[in-house]
């Protein structure tokens, strides 16, 4: 007789479980007033909201001797604006002072001379990256692809939202481990097992029923999460400077990215890195059986892998790559600085673009090795 | 339909659990006895296929516990078991209607007519977590026969109900013991004295007797427990 695997009525009970779950409901509602939150006082911080679009008045100028006369103009010696009224300004001199320096005198600055220093620093960067031959051509080629002077889009908004998408990644690691931690340790800790796997589609139709629903549940609030924050602020302050070169906010990366492409970047990490999450949540509960073990390896581990992750030195070449590579450390607007690439097949690749596709790769892996632990599983003692 | 148990060991680190256990049953009520720690449900899990023996093997009509088409045949209810304490009793069941593999239709008829029977129609909307623990105790057995199974293993059925529910359980087993396998364990002898066929005795993981309840010799409380001396 065929076996009727009930697999939609068990994915809506399993979804139905993770709902239920009050602690679950209440991290969901706080993260998702938190979106609006940060909508508000990421892009804005303690600025006054009508002072923003006075920041715009530079947009589509040429970063060029004309645009850098007029700035002098306005500045100190040390480029600190020096008038109220000339707010416009004030990004530019935050750009100018991450190529140029801080605390040194910038009244002689040109264009020449600034160029010439945005492209000191990034020989300095693939130094300080052990970049070896073939990556330094690399960096070199995409440099020539690059339309300079560039052109000045204020980065007030664009900065916000590019570090509203990246914090993300932190309150989904604290949503799905409140979450999803008892996806499989509820059934031990609650002694519901013996009856599930006592049953027809106790086995593998259960396994990824709650696999399912667990991915389901983080996609839904990381998409959710996200549509709220973008939303706010594109609602409320507008997304200009989407279009302009990521240089205008990191000036001396050398991927030809919009910041409109480099915040979708941001996102789809985001995305696949929550899914990652979620999988690496379900695979601990379901090897531990217990809740708090499972979210204590979870959010201990996230910030583990961080400090790791920023402390492994350079040098140690594959190993530093492998963990700039992990949620914590990735996911970041920072990652337009990461000039190390990897070379599969003979062709590089960029970090960002390894990461992604090795946190979908990781996530199959961790659900094909978690079937085989949910099966082999005995229920020795409840 | 024949449930062969044949020679069924469990052995932990420091502990035989059970103990090359054989026998056989078929359609009736078997009731398992044994003191705590006997090894009840340790064979019962076996028997369950929730637990893998160290040595022996049990097999419905030839059929292996391991394989799924011996889940399809099996209702169980272990020994405390738990619940979720958000959902409804109707939710419940028809959670465990679709492990059972029984698709909607059949799902939410089933559980309505298992509700009524359990007495539990009146609450079938109400959280199992409001429930005291004899009407969470007939939820669990409610969850067992879903299925219309062929062989029930009730670990302890009768803990928590009040007599007068134990007497209405002993009615529900005595007629599903008409056309099922039905193994009953208990440390209660009364709940197995009036309704068992066969009787099974368990001390210390070993079997110490089996057979017929008109096999045993004047009070069966009394042959139980000299069997423990």
């Amino acid at each position: 007789m065929k076996k009727n695997r009930c697999f939609g009525a068990l994915y809506k009970f399993e979804l139905l479980k993770i709902l239920k779950n009050k602690v679950a409901v209440i991290a969901f509602l706080i993260f998702f007033i938190f979106g609006f939150v940060q909508g508000e006082f990421e892009v804005r911080g303690n600025i006054d909201p009508d002072t923003l679009k006075e920041h715009m008045t530079l947009d589509g100028r040429i970063l060029d001797d004309q645009l850098l006369g007029e700035w002098v103009a306005v500045t100190d010696e040390y480029g600190e604006v020096t008038d109220e009224k000339n707010i416009a300004y004030e990004t530019l001199t935050e750009w100018i002072k991450d190529i140029a320096g801080y605390g040194v005198v910038l009244e002689d600055i040109n264009e020449s001379r600034l160029y010439e220093e945005r492209l000191k620093i990034i020989d300095e960067a693939y130094a300080d990256s052990y970049l070896d031959e073939g990556e330094i051509e690399y960096w070199k080629a995409q440099e020539e692809t690059l339309e300079k002077p560039f052109v000045w889009k204020d980065s007030f908004i664009s900065f916000g939202l590019q570090n509203g998408v990246s914090n993300t990644i932190i309150i989904m690691m604290l949503v799905i481990s409140v979450s999803l931690s008892t996806s499989f340790s509820a059934e031990t800790q609650r002694k519901t097992d013996p009856m599930i796997r006592a049953s027809i589609n106790g086995g593998k139709e259960t396994y990824f029923a709650k696999i399912l629903a667990g991915t389901t549940y983080s996609f839904v609030t990381v998409i959710l999460y996200l549509g709220i924050f973008v939303g706010y602020v594109a609602i409320k302050w507008g997304l200009s400077g989407m279009d302009a070169l990521e240089q205008v906010i990191y000036p001396c990366t050398q991927m030809k990215l919009t910041v409109g492409e480099t915040t979708f970047i941001l996102i789809l990490l985001t995305v696949l890195g929550s899914l990652l999450l979620s999988t690496a949540t379900m695979f601990v509960s379901c090897l531990l059986r217990n809740g708090m073990g499972t979210m204590g390896i979870i959010v201990g581990g996230y910030f583990g892998l961080f400090a790791l992750g920023t402390s492994v030195p350079m040098h140690m070449k594959t190993l530093s790559k492998i963990c700039c590579l992990l949620p914590p450390t990735q996911i970041s607007p920072r990652l337009v600085y990461e000039f190390r690439l990897f070379k599969i097949a003979g062709h590089y690749f960029r970090s960002y673009q390894v990461a992604g596709a090795s946190y979908v790769i990781i996530s199959a892996a961790l659900l094909v090795i978690g079937y085989f632990l949910y099966k082999r599983y005995e229920i020795k003692s409840n | 339909m024949k449930l062969s148990v044949d020679r069924i060991t469990k052995q932990y680190k420091n502990k035989l659990a059970v103990d090359r256990i054989s026998f056989d049953l078929t359609e009736g009520v078997t009731g398992l006895l044994g003191a705590n720690g006997a090894g009840k449900t340790t064979l019962m899990r076996m028997m369950s296929g929730i637990l893998t023996p160290t040595g022996g093997e049990i097999s419905a009509d030839g059929i292996p516990v391991q394989a799924e088409s011996y889940r399809a045949l099996l209702g169980y209810l272990p020994q405390d078991f738990g619940y979720y304490p958000e959902f409804t009793a109707k939710e419940f069941l028809e959670y465990f209607a679709a492990l059972k593999g029984i698709e909607r239709k059949r799902a939410k008829e089933k559980t309505k007519e298992l509700l009524e029977l359990v007495g539990l129609s009146d609450v079938a909307g109400k959280k199992i977590k409001t429930f005291s623990g004899g009407m969470k105790q007939r939820a669990g057995i409610a969850q067992a026969l879903l299925n219309d199974p062929k062989i029930l293993i009730l670990d302890e059925p009768t803990a928590g109900l009040d007599p007068k529910e134990r007497v209405r359980f002993r009615t529900l087993i005595e007629e599903l013991g008409k056309n099922s396998i039905v193994l009953l364990s208990t440390h209660i002898v009364s709940d197995i004295e009036h309704i068992a066929d066969r009787i099974i005795m368990m001390k210390d993981g070993a079997l110490v007797w089996q057979g017929r309840q008109s096999d045993v010799e004047g009070d069966l409380e009394e042959f139980y427990l000299k069997r423990y001396e």
